[in-house]
């Protein structure tokens, strides 16, 4: 007698279980942040090396140690791939030279306000950048131009040094 | 804490996270500020007031920039054990302290009286002011702009 088949197969699981398994859409990153700011605008170039860092956690150049600093990509931004010559003083707080320089930064970045740009950096807050432009002795000033290091003047000099300095830079800048 | 003021939009900055760890960096920065204690303020004046007096040489004109410095040695020696020179970059302090070129008085300047801090500078300095002391009201005045 043949065995009669009573039983049926389970039914096949809900075509819905297949449209589950769809690609979760990429998290969207914040507003007003990363590619979106103002300096990425302004150098398309540089967004995409800067959303790069922050897609892919790619560890800057200026960060010889591997730290990850928004401060060393901001760097790059401001200071590499600026249109103009910049100045950066390299300072500490109880530095008291360091005051002295500052005044004469500060006098300078009005003077010159357009045609290069003044920033500070603390050498506390930021040793990953001092160390990678071999800062030793504080106050020093850089100077860059077209991303290149062209002058470093360490110490309490003259305002007519730093002054002279910037007039080369701009000079060169302008040919 | 030095302030970052300046005429350009700081670039260091460019969102709030780091400013908030900045932030952390300089309450700590702060914090240790606060710590440096007025005995250790006082041995580094104590001390400069006497190593200026044997090294013939000259507290600046301008007495902010000695109080600085000294106020800068007195945080090193709280918190290092030495007073490191505030006016340098190290990538290890500690390391720096135990080799001990760079402690007050640091090497430069007793072998040729070469102060790049401006604590002790010789006569023919053009930085170089008259006075050869400064009074703890000198420095507290000059350190608490911050």
């Amino acid at each position: 007698m043949a065995a009669t088949a009573t039983a049926c197969p389970a039914p096949p699981p809900p075509r819905s279980l297949y449209r589950g398994v769809a690609l979760a859409a990429p998290g969207r990153r914040r507003a007003g942040y990363g590619a979106s700011s103002s300096a990425a605008r302004r150098w398309p170039g540089c967004r995409r090396r800067w959303a790069a860092h922050r897609i892919r956690t790619v560890s800057c150049a200026y960060s010889p140690r591997g730290a990850k600093t928004i401060t060393a990509c901001s760097w790059n931004e401001y200071v590499i791939c600026s249109d103009i010559p910049v100045l950066i003083e390299f300072w500490a707080s109880w530095c008291g030279p360091c005051r002295m320089v500052h005044r004469i930064v500060d006098e300078i970045a009005q003077e010159y306000a357009g045609r290069i740009k003044c920033y500070k950096l603390d050498t506390d807050d930021y040793p990953q950048v001092a160390t990678s432009y071999s800062i030793e002795r504080i106050p020093t000033v850089l100077l860059f131009k077209d991303g290149e290091k062209t002058h470093s003047i360490t110490g309490t000099l003259p305002k007519a040094v730093y002054v002279r300095a910037i007039e080369k830079s701009i000079s060169d800048s302008e040919q | 804490m030095m302030s970052m003021a300046s005429t350009t939009a700081s670039p260091f900055c460019p969102s709030p996270m780091p400013r908030g760890r900045k932030c952390t960096v300089r309450v700590q920065a702060g914090a240790a500020g606060a710590d440096a204690s007025d005995k250790s303020l006082e041995i580094m004046r104590k001390f400069s007031e006497q190593y200026a007096r044997r090294s013939n040489t000259f507290f600046c004109s301008e007495k902010s920039v000695t109080a600085v410095v000294i106020k800068g040695l007195a945080d090193h020696k709280d918190q290092l054990g030495a007073p490191l020179c505030p006016c340098r970059h190290y990538d290890d302090k500690a390391a720096e302290v135990a080799q001990g070129f760079w402690n007050c008085p640091c090497v430069p300047m007793r072998e040729r009286k070469e102060c790049h801090c401006m604590l002790f500078l010789t006569p023919d300095n053009d930085f170089a002011g008259q006075d050869q002391a400064i009074t703890l009201e000198e420095i507290k005045d000059a350190t608490s702009k911050i």
